[in-house]
């Protein structure tokens, strides 16, 4: 039971689009593609229109993509942006792009330029999560939903907003039910599929979301714990909304039983207040100051504290950090790491570079059982001097 | 008596180990080929008739290398992380880093007094500083690999190879054996290029001595004194051992552990 709800996931996050976005579309309702975390779902989803996460699911290669952007742009973004130009997106009715970082900046400059999308919002993110650079980006909240109220013809009052924080934090709440599921003792679902689940939570609207969520719940309710004896692995770094990248982990015996990805868990915010006085400031607050990327300069601090004590949480027993080949936020964050790690000696690390949409080779995967091997290694070392695990 | 077998198939070369009471009774080298699976049982048969050893006789056996998949006759699978590190420990018990050249990749090993994996890194995206390397140059230059070490300790001082991929490299040599440059000089050059992908993977892990080289370009007295040189420090050799054998029988030495019961790292009382 809980398998045939997987595989209806997987089918729902192989491409860009699913059945749900067609409904979607064939009731007339508009759909926004956006690229980052930081373009918060409620106040899309309250100008009435469908938020879909941009991904560069089922693109063959990123070559219409690299002639406009350089060679050395992450290849997420120019997988995106390549079926962008070849029209795979056209049937958004927007775009919103932000500064991220700077490769997903310059996309917006191609989205404007060479694709068919009608509407065009951009979220200037101020680069540290600052109470005093909080109105900056609330400002911003503001111009990007007067810009669609504008296109859309709509009007976006407190109780559209409020109606949307439901929706969603509805969403989060089935979320956390899964990531707790997850880092059991005996966790009912592999990390890869439960990348696959955070993954579907953003490219269909709530709703279906909730009923398809609530399913799988039940479902897993009577599965069989899976065995971590071989390691429980937490995942940090940047942009991966490929499960099948954390099946070739989870291949060498181990489980990823907790993540702080932005397609994964790192999303998944607190719940908002549904009832708040001013619902734009509510939301503004919780993406502005709940969640951080490696973009938010300054706010290593506050990263570095949430992966320990996530890390302590789960019992994990060892960390893979992942990034894509010139990701440069996530690259300091990495030095970052590896330097915390050597002052506290806190936890062991295997960092791995990747490009998008590239399958790990056995090359990954020796890496990846011998980093299993030497946790085996000092756990047996460990437990043969009598010491705890 | 107790026999143990270690078969590490590598990307260019296929090698099988036959322990008795953990010491070789068998060593074997042959080419990797396009069905791991016929290559690992053939090297492994090898081994049993050069020991005089059936089949049935061996108590365990774990397979390594990037087809250790393949092995379908081993009870488990190690990474040649780990067994590089564990066969090099075997044969130098001093040593702390282990630096394996393989055909396609590069790892640099760090192992405690017991040879147990400690940390690794691993270049594993690039050919410059791999066997490959060594192979693609040999054919642009008509030079057996053998013979690059015979060039290598020649008179003359080295080029400079500025590229950083090995495509491009084998451009910047053809090059200069059209400009008329001796032989000897782009040897060198290209050696201690490959020296600096090496040693800049090894610093990276840390060097902590003692040191030695495994994998088959490890047989390679020019590579093993380039590197040296970028390194600043002096290697331990095997006394006659075969570099290339590590991964094996490190392999064959793990599997003697889990013959006994022993788990992954633990010390046999």
């Amino acid at each position: 039971m809980a398998e045939e709800i997987l595989r209806e996931v997987g089918r729902l996050i192989r491409g860009i689009s699913n059945r749900h976005v067609d409904e979607w579309k064939a009731a007339g309702k508009p759909v926004i593609g956006y690229f980052c975390h930081y373009a918060p779902r409620e106040v899309i989803l309250a100008a009435g229109a469908l938020p879909l996460r941009l991904r560069g699911a089922g693109s063959e290669d990123s070559s219409s993509g690299d002639a406009y952007l350089s060679g050395r742009l992450c290849t997420f973004v120019r997988h995106v942006m390549s079926l962008a130009i070849d029209g795979g997106y056209d049937f958004l009715d927007g775009e919103i792009s932000l500064n991220s970082c700077d490769h997903v900046r310059r996309s917006a400059d191609v989205f404007r330029k060479k694709t068919a999308i009608p509407f065009h919002g951009f979220l200037s993110v101020p680069r540290h999560p600052r109470a005093s650079l909080y109105g900056y980006y609330l400002e911003e909240l503001r111009k990007l939903l007067a810009g669609m109220e504008e296109h859309f013809g709509v009007k976006v009052g407190p109780d559209e907003l409020r109606g949307a924080i439901r929706q969603i934090n509805a969403n989060r709440d089935r979320l956390r039910t899964i990531n707790e599921m997850r880092a059991d003792d005996r966790p009912k679902l592999t990390g890869a599929e439960a990348l696959s689940i955070h993954i579907a939570s953003q490219v269909m609207p709530p709703a279906a979301f909730v009923d398809l969520a609530d399913r799988l719940i039940e479902a897993l309710k009577a599965r069989p714990g899976l065995d971590t004896s071989r390691g429980r692995l937490v995942m940090v770094g940047a942009e991966l909304d490929e499960p099948a990248y954390l099946e070739a982990i989870e291949s060498q015996g181990a489980l990823v039983v907790a993540d702080l990805l932005c397609f994964g868990a790192r999303s998944v915010l607190g719940p908002l207040d549904e009832n708040a006085a001013d619902p734009l400031d509510e939301i503004g607050r919780a993406y502005f100051f709940s969640s951080s990327c490696a973009r938010m300069i300054g706010d290593f601090p506050r990263r570095w504290q949430e992966l320990k004590d996530l890390y302590e949480k789960v019992r994990g027993d060892g960390v893979i950090f992942e990034r894509i080949v010139f990701c440069d936020p996530w690259g300091a964050d990495l030095h970052n790491i590896l330097h915390r790690i050597e002052q506290e000696k806190t936890f062991p690390v295997l960092s791995l570079t990747r490009e998008y949409n590239i399958v790990p080779t056995g090359q990954v995967k020796t890496r990846i059982q011998a980093f299993l091997e030497k946790l085996e290694i000092a756990r047996a070392q460990q437990a043969a001097s009598g010491g705890e695990r | 008596m107790a026999i143990t077998a270690g078969v590490d198939i590598g990307s260019t070369a296929s090698k099988a180990v036959l322990l008795i009471d953990r010491e070789p009774a068998a060593q074997i080298i042959g080419p990797s080929s396009t069905n791991p699976k016929r290559t690992a049982r053939e090297i492994y048969e090898k081994a049993l008739a050069a020991a005089g050893v059936k089949a049935g006789d061996v108590a365990y056996i774990v397979g390594t290398g990037y087809g250790r998949t393949q092995v379908e006759f081993a009870v488990k699978n190690i990474s040649e992380i780990t067994c590089h590190g564990r066969g090099a420990h075997f044969l130098v018990p001093s040593v702390r880093t282990v630096i394996d050249v393989g055909g396609q990749d590069t790892k640099a090993i760090c192992v405690d007094s017991k040879g147990n994996l400690l940390d690794f890194a691993m270049n594993d995206k690039c050919a410059a500083g791999t066997g490959r390397f060594l192979e693609a140059m040999s054919r642009s230059m008509e030079v057996s690999i053998e013979d690059m070490e015979t060039y290598y300790f020649e008179e003359g001082d080295p080029c400079t190879i500025t590229s950083m991929c090995s495509v491009f490299a084998e451009s910047e040599v053809i090059n200069l054996i059209n400009d008329g440059v001796p032989l000897p000089r782009i040897m060198k050059g290209l050696l201690l290029s490959l020296a600096v992908r090496v040693s800049s993977l090894t610093q990276r892990l840390g060097v902590v001595e003692d040191i030695v080289m495994t994998g088959g370009v490890a047989k390679n007295r020019g590579v093993l004194d380039a590197i040296e040189k970028k390194l600043k420090i002096a290697m331990k050799r095997f006394n006659g051992a075969d570099p290339q054998l590590a991964g094996a029988l490190g392999a064959a030495l793990i599997a003697a552990d889990f013959a006994e019961g022993t788990e992954l790292g633990v010390e046999r009382s």
